[in-house]
């Protein structure tokens, strides 16, 4: 699964809903929480809710992604888009091991 | 085959085997919606509009698989009514074993947050949503006793009015409704002439029913309520 491209489409998605202030860029560097971000947190949560409902339904597996250890990490996976899905992956992978 | 026409609301209560659960489940049923219900044991009834799950909502795992379902093969949600609860123990606060206050917990306060995290998730593809957790006169009176019930009660209606203001944006309200006694199990076991004393200091010092609860759902739920959110909606004058 390509991740990126998931995540592309969920911010298309996202797009669709937002002002063109808010618009949230299909880039790796793109900030996705915090106060750089154009995304507020029910935004986060709809990016991320997305998300996991995409991999759902590629995969028939429910994967969540805001787990204890993303919440821990001293680099949150929240950061940007490149963070994120380095996150995913990792939990694919695992998910897959 | 999932049959359900679009425009039928879909609420999910947890606790339908019994008491306030179980009126509001039926009570929903007669109103049309599609309810969806939890609960350790099964049920006596069934109904078309009716779906029940046996789960034990203190396990994270039981909560995700009602989602899974719900995601799958319900494909929405409208309401949630975060109602299961229990007070196992009414004694001193100097008595409480860890195990009974971490239980209690799980089931009081752990419970409804998973369910209302993942119900908001649901909710906000449709950007409409309705939360109601289920609160207790017992914040309000700090009875002797119900320390852990009541630290319970409490730490879900600060949950809930920092959780509407969260999800406000996306068209959900949580609102706490905080019934008067009502005769159900729950409150079999409180000693009946202490239960007396604290209702006489509510402005009815009766009993309350079960549809006083169900009456001030229905407004919350319309659709036209959506500024109604953020409160605890003391029933009794309490």
């Amino acid at each position: 699964m390509d991740v990126l491209e998931l995540i592309y489409e969920v911010i298309d998605e996202l797009n669709l809903d937002l002002g063109p202030s808010e618009q949230l860029k299909k880039d790796e560097n793109s900030v996705i929480f915090g106060p750089e971000s154009t995304l507020d947190s029910m935004g986060l949560v709809n990016l991320i809710t997305l998300i996991e409902q995409r991999i759902e339904e590629k995969t028939g597996n429910f994967i969540a992604i805001a787990d204890e250890r993303a919440m821990s990490m001293q680099e949150s996976p929240f950061k940007t888009v490149k963070t994120l899905k380095e996150y995913i992956e990792v939990l694919l992978n695992e998910y897959n091991a | 085959m999932n049959t359900m026409p679009e425009d039928r609301k879909v609420i999910l209560i947890t606790g339908t085997s019994k008491g306030i659960g179980l009126y509001l489940a039926q009570h929903y049923i007669s109103k049309g919606f599609q309810v969806i219900g939890c609960s350790r044991n099964s049920v006596d009834f069934s109904d078309s509009l009716y779906t029940h799950i046996c789960a034990d909502i203190s396990e994270e795992q039981d909560i995700l698989e009602i989602y899974k379902f719900i995601r799958k093969d319900i494909k929405r949600l409208d309401v949630l009514i975060n109602n299961a609860a229990i007070n196992p123990a009414i004694v001193s606060a100097a008595l409480l074993p860890y195990e009974t206050i971490s239980q209690t917990f799980r089931t009081n306060v752990f419970a409804p947050m998973l369910f209302c995290r993942e119900a908001v998730k649901l909710m906000t593809r449709n950007k409409f949503g309705r939360i109601i957790n289920m609160g207790s006169m017992a914040s309000k009176h700090e009875v002797p006793g119900e320390a852990l019930y009541t630290s319970t009660k409490t730490a879900l209606n600060a949950y809930s009015r920092v959780l509407a203001k969260e999800v406000a944006k996306a068209g959900i309200t949580v609102n706490v409704i905080a019934p008067s006694a009502i005769k159900t199990e729950l409150s079999g076991k409180i000693n009946p002439m202490a239960l007396q004393e604290v209702l006489s200091r509510n402005a009815i010092a009766e009993y309350g029913e079960m549809n006083d609860v169900s009456n001030i759902i229905d407004v919350l739920i319309k659709e036209e309520s959506s500024a109604i959110t953020g409160q605890i909606i003391y029933l009794g004058g309490v």
